[in-house]
């Protein structure tokens, strides 16, 4: 007990932001997701996302949803023979106790078949299938990046803020 | 009397030496030491291609400034679109530092799925000076074989295993929309002469990046 606490503070402090969703029954949070705004011509876009498993025991995603997307896939990139490849997966196992990060060149949900490509101060709405039959969902905002460094908020785009 | 034999043999060990060092700095007059770019043994010479949709982009388009090389594809959600942010995080340190950035192309390795409009639009999301082009398959195959790259295109088998194949060998109909590429994920760097002299591997962060070219 004192050991979820404890993650949770750590949790608060790296994250300032507050959870995009808690779930009810599995000590779970998803923190700091975002959709990278692609161009209008692409045909597919990804969300990126901090799972947090606050629980004693795995957690198990086993399928993905997104409003507007047709499909959508857990994927992993990974250098593997010279090449960057990029596979789906049947399942993402999170590890009890710990924080697992979907980022840029790693795991990822791969959104494809859009309506729409989602613009930036979006927000998509993903849902993830959990292997105990547990639905969760987040609201992901459509970002061109979600670097926190100077640098990178001085070209965020403010007019597309004031739409949110 | 032998000591003076080997004292020359010595000597002309040296030389010769020496003059290897020499030809291959004159290969290369304007390269400085990079730090985090791998430079090329020998500068290889890119051969003559023509690409885009008016055959606008040929070995011409290197001459008299530097280029960063990436190849990819417009249907790669993770690994292309970073890239391409990545480098406009590159072009800014080098604007703020008052310093040219080389150019960008992003050389599509799937033509069958993308058009010269489409690259254009892909890569002017990131920065407007990105040209992004591709063409016939063996047009692009005569630079993927200079940089040395490796591309396939996979797709997930009625098994539920991913299946590679070279990229113009033929896939199931239902997969020719779907199917992904793999492929290397190398910057690479070409002198104003036309030469590939260099590469970045990933992961690639742009102040180290950044670092490299200001040196240029």
């Amino acid at each position: 007990m004192q050991k979820s606490i404890i993650t949770t503070l750590i949790a608060t402090a790296i994250f300032s932001a507050t959870p995009s969703f808690a779930a009810e029954q599995t000590n779970m949070m998803i923190m700091d997701a975002w959709v990278r705004a692609a161009p209008p011509s692409a045909k597919v876009q990804a969300a990126f996302f901090t799972v947090m498993n606050h629980s004693n025991q795995t957690i198990v995603l086993t399928d993905v949803e997104a409003q507007g997307f047709g499909r959508s896939e857990l994927h992993l990139s990974a250098k593997k023979d010279g090449m960057m490849t990029m596979q789906k997966q049947q399942k993402v196992t999170i590890p009890a106790n710990t924080i697992f990060q979907f980022k840029p060149g790693s795991y990822h949900v791969m959104l494809l078949e859009p309506n729409k490509i989602a613009a930036p101060g979006e927000l998509v709405n993903v849902s993830f299938t959990l292997l105990n039959g547990e639905k969760i969902s987040a609201q992901m905002p459509v970002k061109r990046d979600n670097s926190k460094n100077k640098m990178d908020h001085s070209e965020m785009d403010h007019s597309d803020i004031e739409h949110n | 009397m032998k000591k003076s034999k080997a004292i020359i043999a010595a000597g002309i060990i040296g030389l010769s030496a020496l003059g290897a060092i020499v030809a291959n700095n004159m290969q290369s007059p304007s390269l400085p030491t990079l730090t985090t770019a791998y430079v090329q043994p020998k500068q290889i010479t890119l051969p003559d291609f023509v690409l885009g949709d008016n055959n606008q982009y040929t070995k011409a388009l290197f001459k008299d400034k530097w280029s960063l090389v990436f190849f990819g594809y417009a249907s790669c959600p993770d690994i292309c679109p970073t890239e391409l942010y990545n480098l406009n995080n590159v072009a800014k340190i080098m604007t703020d530092a008052g310093k040219a950035m080389p150019q960008v192309l992003f050389i599509s390795v799937d033509p069958q799925r993308d058009s010269h409009e489409m690259l254009t639009t892909y890569t002017h999301f990131y920065n407007d000076d990105f040209i992004g082009m591709t063409g016939a398959s063996a047009e692009i195959d005569k630079l993927v074989a200079s940089f040395g790259v490796i591309y396939q295109k996979t797709f997930l088998a009625n098994n539920g295993k991913y299946v590679s194949v070279p990229y113009t060998a033929p896939i199931p109909e239902d997969q020719r929309n779907s199917y992904l590429i793999n492929h290397s994920s190398r910057l690479y760097l070409v002198n104003p002469q036309g030469q590939y002299v260099a590469a970045f591997a990933p992961p690639h962060s742009a102040k180290k990046i950044a670092e490299d070219l200001l040196k240029l």
